[in-house]
């Protein structure tokens, strides 16, 4: 009996490290060709990018795609974009090429002209281990970077003050108020002192006018007297 | 008298055979009609299929004669910098294969170091004047190659079946494209944070290695998860903390909810050939809310190499 319950062990020691070996064999890697997506986009238009997903490993990666849309705005025109595929299987010591494409609707509304967002291709196993506990489920995946412009855009225009003319209301201040008081006084003042002189002007002239008719008319002496 | 004699003539020919030998030496005399051989556009760790073909011929010679082979080591176009790898990334075969099947090319030092492939090119004769064979090669680029156009020199000979000696025909150029590019691999699947009761928290020290297995840049490290979920029950994401060095203490950024990646700024560096791996390290902690239900929580944990 004792023999046997060895054997049993040493079988289940045996398959445990088959099975490590065999997992240390086979491996699965995702990678992607590095650099953003751009996209200059016309209204009304679309533009496909590729996107290279890469499979290092010498085991199928399945995988799925999640897109981020960029968040739409109540009257604004917004991208939208869709990934061919959304999952599937890169094969061992494979690329996979992902076509992102990004379709502008057609209308007047004003675009923001550009967007950035992300993709993301997460890799699916098939099983995580758990271990009976709280566990945190590790996924691998892969960002990239998305930048989208739009061409012939209508570009929002910020609401700016209407300006139309309105009649100038003077509003004089205190001090112009004394000032123009003091103007009309110092003209009253003007003008009752060229009264005054006028009117002195007037009785001199009358003076002389009296002392003229005054004064007796003076003889002309006669010119012979010298002779 | 007449006397009449008659006598009948006859013709007589003599024949003599004329041996004529002449001694026609074997000879071999081998062109490539190709001198180019394109693999294009290729990731780090990727290999092309072994299917790029050199063609031979024999338009001349009247005896078969081996195909030799050597090269190069691959090196960048002038220009592109001064990275190199080895020659033996180039893969050999008589016959198309697929990515990784073939004879590694053998450094070129010399006529002698040319390699006999064994693949032999048939004699011409009078009713096949023109013989031809196929030798059919591929890449495989290594990991941590720097990206860039690269060049090598594939250096094809021939050696006759009467004449040993081994000659060399004009070299075929090899070019590639590596591009640049990076992986992911995580040390571990999961993290099993044991039972925690609420109000309680696990310190910030659970590792989880993050690696570039392979590729030629450096790449940003993102993050982000879901929820703690056990059947109805659930606690929000943030009671999860990511950290760049272990903690003693529960102690960190909270993760977001996904779909929101983090950028942890933490960068990959760009593995090299000397050095295809690197890895950086992120640190998980846990609380659990008061008044938490009990129960196995699971939360799904996205880690995201950017490049």
């Amino acid at each position: 009996m004792q023999n046997k319950n060895i054997t049993s062990t040493h079988r289940l020691i045996y398959f445990s490290l088959a099975l490590l070996l065999i997992s240390g064999l086979t491996y699965a890697q995702l990678g992607e060709r590095a650099g953003p997506l751009n996209f200059n986009v016309p209204v009304n238009g679309s533009q496909t990018n590729q996107w290279y997903l890469i499979n290092e490993g010498n085991v199928p990666i399945n995988f799925y795609i999640y897109a981020e849309q960029p968040s739409q705005v109540p009257n604004e025109i917004t991208p939208s974009i869709i990934t061919v595929p959304l999952n599937g299987t890169i094969a061992p010591y494979s690329t996979l090429i992902v076509n992102v494409s990004v379709s502008m609707p057609a209308n007047n509304i004003p675009h923001k002209g550009s967007w950035s967002t992300i993709l993301q291709a997460i890799e699916t196993s098939s099983s995580k281990s758990t271990n009976g506990a709280n566990s945190a489920q590790l996924y691998a995946g892969i960002a990239k970077e998305m930048f989208i412009a739009s061409t012939n855009a209508i570009p929002i225009t910020t609401t700016t003050p209407v300006t139309t003319t309105v009649p100038v209301v003077f509003k004089p201040s205190v001090y112009q108020i004394v000032v123009v008081i003091s103007l009309v006084i110092v003209i009253v003042i003007l003008y009752i002192i060229k009264k005054l002189i006028d009117n002195l002007k007037g009785d001199k002239a009358l003076a002389g006018i009296i002392t003229k008719a005054k004064l007796p008319k003076k003889k002309k002496q006669s010119k012979n007297k010298r002779k | 008298m007449m006397l009449l004699f008659s006598t009948t003539v006859k013709a007589s020919s003599y024949t003599s055979n004329v041996i004529a030998s002449v001694s026609v030496g074997g000879v071999c005399f081998i062109t490539t009609t190709n001198t180019l051989v394109n693999f294009g556009n290729i990731d780090p760790t990727q290999g092309t299929p072994v299917s790029n073909d050199i063609a031979f011929a024999d338009s001349f010679g009247n005896e078969p004669a081996n195909i030799l082979v050597a090269g190069t080591n691959w090196i960048n176009e002038p220009g592109y910098g001064s990275n190199t790898f080895y020659v033996s990334n180039t893969l050999w075969n008589p016959t198309s294969a697929s990515p990784g099947v073939g004879n590694a090319l053998t450094l070129f030092t010399g006529f002698t170091s040319l390699f006999d492939t064994q693949l032999q090119i048939a004699a011409p004769n009078p009713s096949f004047p023109r013989t031809q064979t196929q030798l059919f090669v591929g890449v495989n680029i290594p990991g941590g190659a720097p990206a860039g156009p690269y060049t090598q020199n594939i250096v094809p000979g021939y050696s006759c079946l009467t004449y040993p000696n081994p000659f060399s025909v004009q070299n075929v150029i090899a070019t590639a494209n590596v591009q640049p590019a990076c992986f992911i691999s995580l040390s571990t699947n999961a993290i099993d944070f044991g039972s925690i009761t609420p109000t309680n928290s696990v310190p910030t020290a659970n590792a989880v290695s993050v690696n570039d297995p392979g590729g030629n840049i450096p790449a940003n490290i993102l993050v982000d998860a879901g929820n703690w979920i056990s059947g109805s029950n659930t606690f929000y994401v943030s009671n999860t903390l990511w950290n760049p060095v272990t903690e003693p203490t529960y102690t960190g950024t909270p993760l977001n909810l996904a779909p929101n990646l983090v950028d942890t700024l933490i960068q990959e560096p760009a593995p090299i050939i000397a050095n295809p791996t690197t890895s950086n390290t992120l640190y998980f902690g846990l609380a659990v809310p008061a008044a938490q239900s009990p129960g196995l929580y699971t939360q799904n944990v996205y880690i995201e190499n950017e490049c």
